[in-house]
């Protein structure tokens, strides 16, 4: 049973990329925009701010401003790739250390809490909930629940086949609903580095008075 | 009777009139307006609020329509409801919803009237989304169709005759 329930998440997952390349496809075949005026810089120094310093609270007023919501969401964030790792080491058979294993149990309880919050927020925030749609709530709720799994997996075995099957129906939604931006995060931010760093906009300049 | 309907806003008579190829055509053109950068912006919200306090719309009325996320998604539902396959197959779910009079509306009313394209909700945008660029193609697609609020049009009108919004001529 558990072998097969392996099979089905390597599956799932291969064909939750083949669905995300079919999407990138899609886009592309929208064509590319011309571009007239000349370039003030290039775009390579605007990406290289767009995945460094342009993602840090200081340099963006909406994370200042909504510390508690960035913060939760950095650990969420960090809470499900460690999950993800977990994963495939549970399903390759990889045996992981004891620190490694207490590691594990913080970051993946820490990131619990904060998509219990992130959730509640949508919920209970009037602005948030008029803006979020069915598959906004789907989307927490599945991948907060594998986090739980996830945890549960540390202490006790038996736990396992319900994670691998939470996780087969987690990769097969990801082309269909908002936890594609697991890859689109990826891409807005390359063409947000690019659109402000060929006008020379990012990164911004300090100006000596 | 007669002189209530002659009063009505003729924007708002034109909404009422729409027919479905003037539907069409609005679609047709955003789909023109539409790039692969575009179609990436367009599926990447993840509707986090974070623009909020970015936009002076919003700042000034505190009101959900003013919220960038919320400008965006207008654009974004027709985008899921008619060029992505789950809008097709089940749009309620991720919030997709067909082109009608009254989303017309909302349109003019929202993405002409609560937004200057400043571009302040794309530098705080988590994803990194123009949104401006969005709304540009969507006013260009009511532009299209002559679905532009009178006042606004009379300015640009005045603008390409004269040279100038205020309607002076040279000699003044």
């Amino acid at each position: 049973m558990l072998s097969i329930l392996k099979i089905a998440v390597i599956l799932s997952c291969f064909v939750s990329l083949i669905s995300l390349s079919i999407l990138v496809t899609k886009t592309f075949s929208f064509g590319r925009k011309p571009l007239y005026a000349k370039s003030r810089q290039g775009g390579i120094r605007g990406i290289i701010y767009a995945f460094g310093r342009g993602m840090m609270p200081w340099e963006k007023e909406s994370a200042a401003k909504h510390l508690p919501t960035y913060i939760a969401g950095v650990v969420y964030h960090t809470g499900i790739f460690t999950a993800l790792l977990y994963l495939f080491a549970l399903v390759f058979s990889f045996g992981l250390p004891d620190p490694f294993i207490s590691l594990l149990r913080i970051l993946l309880s820490l990131a619990l809490l904060c998509g219990f919050a992130l959730l509640a927020k949508r919920i209970f925030l009037p602005t948030i909930k008029k803006i979020s749609c069915p598959d906004d709530f789907f989307a927490n709720v599945i991948v907060d629940l594998s986090l739980v799994l996830a945890f549960v997996c540390t202490y006790t075995s038996s736990a396992t086949p319900l994670f691998f099957l939470l996780a087969t129906i987690m990769f097969l939604y990801v082309p269909v609903g908002k936890i594609r931006h697991c890859f689109f995060f990826f891409y807005s931010r390359i063409l947000f580095g690019l659109f402000y760093g060929r006008r020379g906009v990012l990164p911004p300049k300090t100006h000596k008075i | 009777m007669s002189d209530k309907s002659d009063k009505k806003d003729p924007l708002e008579a034109k909404i009422e009139q729409l027919k479905q190829e003037d539907l069409d055509k609005v679609l047709n053109v955003f789909r023109h307006k539409i790039n692969r950068e575009y179609a990436a912006y367009l599926s990447s919200c993840v509707h986090c609020g974070l623009c909020a306090e970015s936009c002076h719309y919003y700042l000034t009325h505190q009101d959900i329509k003013s919220l960038p996320a919320y400008k965006l998604s207008l654009v974004t539902r027709i985008f899921k409801k008619y060029f992505s396959f789950i809008g097709k197959v089940a749009p309620r779910w991720i919030g997709a919803e067909e082109l009608d009079s009254v989303l017309i509306q909302e349109w003019i009313d929202t993405l002409f009237g609560r937004c200057t394209l400043c571009g302040r909700c794309s530098l705080n945008c988590s994803m990194g989304i123009n949104i401006p660029y969005l709304i540009r193609a969507a006013r260009g697609a009511l532009a299209a169709t002559g679905l532009v609020p009178p006042g606004l049009q009379s300015t640009i009108d005045t603008a390409v005759e004269k040279g100038n919004n205020m309607g002076i001529s040279k000699e003044d």
